[in-house]
């Protein structure tokens, strides 16, 4: 569903592939988005990148492309917080006794996760084991900075309902693939001569700018911000996410519909009773 | 009382619990005696394994220094031989000899005294039954005894709390080990609000599970009657509602959606007999007070017209996925997303971890 890589992008992400020693001869450009998806034992060290003489890790070898994360709360600690440079300034800097070195690591970032250690939180068929306690500890790991740039946070259940389901006829992945290629379009459009390209990337500055609410709008942000006791950093990144919607929908103005639909990607936000 | 010391001594011997303790009474006459009686006498009495058990503790036990203990934490101790004992709890048939007080409470005050309990882990539905009950009987003046455990017990003492009642929280535990750690506020609210935190077990009692049945008993003998609210099949709740039955109490129950095993304990007492409770005047009349007023009645048809409406016809108190609503409405999502937001932001439906929203 990514747009395809530009040349000059597909010239980048060969570079870094070349200096891991990824190419082959039959493969001398890569000219697909990466996709990496280490295993939870990796270190940090293979992430970031390193090495005495430093080569690039996992974050940059997905640079332009996708790093998954599958049983992302099985990953150590400081593995998972070893992110957060990459995420914020989209590059990551290695230093070491020989050298310093700067490579590019922007990356769309997907994390997969259980909802409880035994995995039947909120199941259908099963009942969870876990104590209240074991959730909490389970769901702090992911708390705090990290989840602080996480854009979209969707639960999905089990698949019981497939019948319902079917009936729908749903978006192809080609048609998705147009609407993401047609929202891009309009966001190249809209940053036209800015440092920054995508809406993910606005700042607080760019967000007035660009992503400014209409009265309705911005009153119900505010009333849910209240009463779902939404942290304050998810404001923004609702109003990104909210700009992102209306523009696959190629709606100039942020309506309702598309804060509303935000709100509810910020599920893990919301501070939670007991359970 | 100088025999006191020596009630506490025996407390704290592990396995001497109300039965042992009495048979020890009938023949030393006193506690004291007792404590200072050869291992042998003991043995013809508890058995040779728990007259050796006395035999190990004594050595190590001062009964003078435990009662100073007790007394600079400021906690009190209830004998069965005081005035103060709760005389409702004094008539079941096994009455913990010795209770351990944190409070300022004065149980034979007071003489309306009910218990609100149900499942540590609640659905949305279930929190805000035991909210509106705990709060409208706290605002009647009755006292809301529970376990101070999470989920509907934390829920009726916290409304309590709030309400500016009067609540008991009765412990598995030692008065010093409060467990859940996460309720030590709570149970400061409560002692500091004129109510009073309990317990059977020496002040350092780990919560060791099996200490959680006999528990249940003080719950419902120190009230008149047991509202479960919310308990699966296999609940705490259920052995409160047990010992509830067989110590003459009113036993009652809120009943709950076939498709929530959080309901199934609680709707099988109802099958079984208990009272169904649907507003606190039920509970009133269960115990015989007729209010004389109007019942309450917390169904509303629905309030909602339109989209609202149509959306929160799909919704349940047991929970559905986002997804299945979505599908189920046919809507496109930014409409189905703006409608679910409103209904959330009215306080009608509520999302819970999972993905499920449930009515509230």
């Amino acid at each position: 569903m990514f747009p395809p890589l530009s040349l000059d992008e597909a010239i980048e992400v060969t570079k870094i592939h070349s200096v891991a020693g990824l190419l082959s001869e039959k493969r001398p450009l890569v000219s697909q988005r990466p996709f990496r998806a280490p295993h939870h034992t990796i270190s940090d060290v293979a992430l970031i990148g390193g090495g005495q003489w430093p080569r690039p890790g996992e974050v940059s070898l997905a640079h332009h492309g996708v790093l998954f994360l599958d049983e992302a709360l099985e990953f150590r600690r400081n593995v998972l917080e070893a992110l957060r440079e990459p995420l914020e300034v989209g590059k990551i800097t290695v230093a070491r006794a020989s050298t310093t070195i700067t490579y590019p690591a922007s990356f769309t970032l997907a994390l997969a996760c259980n909802p409880c250690p035994c995995g039947y939180l909120g199941d259908t068929k099963k009942t969870c084991t876990c104590s209240y306690r074991q959730i909490a500890r389970y769901r702090a790991k992911l708390s705090g900075p990290l989840l602080d740039r996480i854009d979209l946070q969707v639960e999905i259940p089990r698949l019981d309902f497939s019948e319902i389901a079917s009936e729908k006829k749903e978006e192809s992945s080609q048609e998705v693939r147009e609407r993401v290629k047609r929202a891009r379009e309009i966001q190249a459009e809209r940053f036209r001569g800015e440092k920054i390209r995508l809406n993910g990337q606005m700042s607080a500055r760019y967000l007035r700018r660009f992503s400014s609410l209409g009265g309705e709008a911005k009153k119900l942000l505010e009333a849910s911000m209240e009463s779902l006791a939404l942290s304050a950093r998810a404001y923004h990144r609702i109003l990104k996410v909210a700009r992102t919607i209306a523009d696959l929908e190629q709606s100039e103005t942020i309506r309702v519909e598309h804060v509303a639909e935000a709100i509810h990607y910020r599920s893990l936000d919301r501070k939670y009773e007991e359970f | 009382m100088e025999d006191r010391n020596f009630w506490i001594a025996f407390n704290h011997v592990m396995g001497i619990g109300p039965i042992r303790f009495q048979k020890l009474l009938n023949v030393f006459g006193d506690a004291k005696t007792a404590w200072r009686a050869g291992v042998k006498e003991l043995s013809e009495i508890i058995g040779p394994g728990m007259a050796q058990k006395v035999e190990e503790e004594r050595k190590k036990i001062e009964p003078e220094k435990l009662r100073e203990r007790i007394e600079s934490k400021n906690f009190k101790v209830l004998t069965l031989k005081d005035d103060f004992y709760p005389s409702l709890l004094r008539n079941i048939s096994n009455p913990p000899f010795l209770l351990y007080m944190w409070g300022d409470f004065d149980f034979n005050q007071l003489d309306l005294f009910i218990s609100i309990v149900g499942t540590r882990r609640p659905t949305p539905y279930g929190r805000k039954i035991a909210r509106i009950l705990a709060s409208e009987l706290a605002k009647d003046k009755w006292v809301i005894v529970s376990g101070l455990a999470l989920g509907i017990d934390g829920e009726a003492h916290s409304s309590v709390v709030r309400e500016g009642g009067i609540t008991v929280g009765v412990l598995g535990s030692g008065l010093e080990v409060i467990y859940p750690s996460s309720h030590r506020r709570l149970a400061e609210e409560i002692v500091d609000g004129g109510g009073a935190i309990i317990s059977e077990y020496p002040p350092l009692c780990p919560p060791r599970p099996e200490n959680f049945p006999p528990r249940n008993r003080i719950i419902s003998g120190l009230t008149q009657g047991v509202v479960v609210v919310e308990a699966p099949k296999r609940s705490g709740a259920l052995i409160t509602a047990d010992f509830a039955l067989e110590q003459g109490r009113e036993v009652m129950a809120v009943p709950g959606s076939i498709f929530s095993p959080q309901s199934e304990g609680a709707n099988n007492l109802i099958a079984q007999g208990a009272k169904l409770i649907q507003n606190k005047e039920d509970i009133l009349e269960a115990l015989g007070f007729s209010s004389g007023k109007a019942k309450k009645s917390y169904g509303e048809d629905s309030p909602l017209s339109g989209e609202k409406g149509e959306l929160f016809s799909f919704i349940d108190s047991s929970g559905v996925f986002k997804e299945e609503l979505l599908q189920l409405t046919g809507w496109e999502e930014g409409k189905f997303f703006r409608v679910l937001l409103s209904l959330e932001l009215q306080g009608l439906v509520q999302e819970s971890p999972g993905g499920k929203i449930f009515r509230l």
